[in-house]
C-alpha cells in the first residue's frame, strides 16, 4: 500500500495535511470511518436531540427546545409509534397543518406527552371528534403503556 | 496539558467522554449502586427503554438488539450527565461548560467510581468528543469559507448559495489512535439564522491500561483544541466574543 496521503487521497488531503504536518501520524490508512461507523451520536444528549428533530420536523413542531425531544427520545416505544399517529391525524385535518408536541409534568414526576391537534374547519373538528374514542380504546389495547403517558387534543381556531 | 482560551459566548454545545469496558460482575443491580455514590451531584435518573443494547466488536460499536439499558444520572439542572450500561460508561457535559479542568474532573471521578464498584478486566476504548454549533449567518459558500479553514473546492460555476454542505474526514495517529472532524449545515432554528454543527472526536480503538487513561484525557484535549483552534478561521473565532 501506498502510504503517502497526498497519493491516496488526492484534493482532500491538500486541504487537511498542513494542518497536522507536525503530529505522530499512523503510517497507514485503510479508508475506514470511525465517526459514521460507530453511531457514536447515540451517546451524546445533543446529536440525539438533532437526530430526533429531524426525525420529526415533517409531522411535529415542539413546544420546548429540548424537554420533548428528552422525553421522546428516552421513551423508545412512544418513539416508534409517534410518526404514525402524527400521520394519521394530519392526514384527517384539511389544512394538513403540522402538529405540536407539549410535554406536561404533572404531581409525582408523571409526564404526560400532549400532541395538539391544530383545528380549524368545523367539519374536521367533527371528523375528529367521532374518531377520537374509537382511536383511543384501539390504540389502549395494542400499546397501553405508550398510550397511558400520551394525550390527544384539538386545539380550536376560529371557525 | 495545554492552557486553553475561554471565550464568553464559547460555541460547545455539548463535550462527551466514552468508556468502553469488559467486566466480571456487572449486575442489574450495579446502576443502583453508582447512584448511591454519586446521587448528590447527580440525582435526576432516567433510563432507555426497551433493549438498548450496546456492543463493541470488529465492526465497531453495534447498538440495538441488546438487553442492557443506558441508565443516565443528571444533575439538578440536567447539564452534566453521567451514561452507564453494561460496557459503556459516557460523562456529557452540555452548556454551560465550565471548562477543561472541571470537566477533566467530573470524567476521572466517573472512572474512578465505575473501577470501585464493578471489576473492570478491560478498558476496551476510550473517546472524548466536542460538539460545536456555529452560526454562519447565512447557508452560502463565502460565508462557510470565512468561519472555517476546511471547506470543499467547487468548480467555479457553482452559485454561491448552497442548500448544505456536509465533510468529514478522520486523520489516524499512532497507537490505533483517531481524529475525526465532522463539518455539516443544520436548517435554521431558533437562535441560529444558519447553523452549522461542527464535531471532533479523538479516540483510542484498543485497550488502554486505568493508569494511562488521564494521560491520555490530557492528550485526546490538545489534540481537539489544536484541531478546533486551526480549523476555525480567526474572524469565526472573534464571534466567540473574545476572550475572558
Amino acid at each position: 500500500m501506498n502510504n503517502s496521503i497526498y497519493t491516496d487521497f488526492g484534493l482532500q488531503s491538500t486541504l487537511i495535511e498542513p494542518l497536522f504536518s507536525e503530529r505522530e501520524k499512523e503510517e497507514s490508512f485503510n479508508g475506514e470511518q470511525i465517526l459514521v461507523r460507530d453511531a457514536g451520536y447515540l451517546f451524546s444528549i445533543e446529536l440525539r436531540r438533532e437526530q430526533l428533530r429531524k426525525e420529526m420536523e415533517s409531522i411535529f413542531t415542539f413546544s420546548n427546545d429540548v424537554k420533548e425531544l428528552d422525553f421522546v427520545s428516552n421513551n423508545e416505544e412512544i418513539r416508534a409509534i409517534l410518526p404514525s399517529i402524527g400521520k394519521f391525524f394530519m392526514k384527517e385535518i384539511s389544512s394538513g397543518s403540522i402538529l405540536n408536541l407539549e410535554l406536561m409534568e404533572e404531581e409525582n414526576n408523571w409526564k404526560t406527552l400532549f400532541i395538539n391537534i391544530p383545528v380549524n374547519e368545523k367539519a374536521d373538528w367533527d371528523a375528529l371528534n367521532d374518531i377520537l374514542d374509537s382511536f383511543y380504546d384501539n390504540m389502549f389495547d395494542f400499546y397501553p403503556t405508550v398510550m397511558e403517558k400520551l394525550n390527544i387534543d384539538l386545539v380550536v381556531y376560529e371557525f | 496539558m495545554e492552557k486553553t482560551k475561554k471565550y464568553k459566548k464559547p460555541p460547545l454545545i455539548e463535550a462527551v467522554f466514552e468508556l468502553f469496558f469488559q467486566s466480571n460482575n456487572w449486575s442489574p443491580a450495579t446502576p443502583g449502586i453508582l447512584y448511591s455514590r454519586i446521587s448528590k451531584q447527580y440525582p435526576i435518573i432516567t433510563q432507555s427503554g426497551g433493549g438498548f443494547g450496546i456492543s463493541l466488536g470488529n465492526q465497531g460499536v453495534q447498538i440495538g438488539g441488546g438487553n442492557n439499558n443506558l441508565t443516565q444520572f443528571k444533575s439538578t439542572d440536567n447539564s452534566s450527565i453521567i451514561q452507564l450500561s453494561n460496557n459503556l460508561l459516557t460523562v456529557n457535559q452540555l452548556p454551560k461548560y465550565d471548562g477543561w479542568e472541571s470537566y477533566r474532573k467530573m470524567i476521572v471521578d466517573a472512572i474512578s467510581h465505575l473501577f470501585d464498584i464493578l471489576e473492570i478486566t478491560t478498558i476496551v476504548r476510550v473517546g472524548l468528543r466536542t460538539i460545536n454549533k456555529i452560526d454562519i449567518k447565512a447557508h452560502n459558500y463565502e460565508n462557510f469559507r470565512n468561519h472555517f479553514n476546511v471547506y470543499p473546492t467547487l468548480p467555479e460555476s457553482t452559485d454561491n448559495n448552497l442548500n448544505s454542505i456536509q465533510i468529514s474526514y478522520e486523520t489516524p495517529f499512532r497507537e490505533n489512535q483517531v481524529l475525526a472532524v465532522n463539518l455539516g449545515t443544520l436548517r435554521k432554528e431558533p437562535n441560529y439564522e444558519a447553523p452549522v454543527l461542527f464535531q471532533l472526536y479523538f479516540t483510542k480503538l484498543t485497550s488502554i491500561d486505568r493508569s494511562s487513561t488521564e494521560k491520555w484525557l490530557d492528550k485526546a484535549h490538545d489534540e481537539l483544541h489544536g484541531a478546533f483552534d486551526s480549523i476555525l478561521t480567526s474572524d469565526s473565532k472573534k464571534t466567540f466574543d473574545n476572550e475572558q
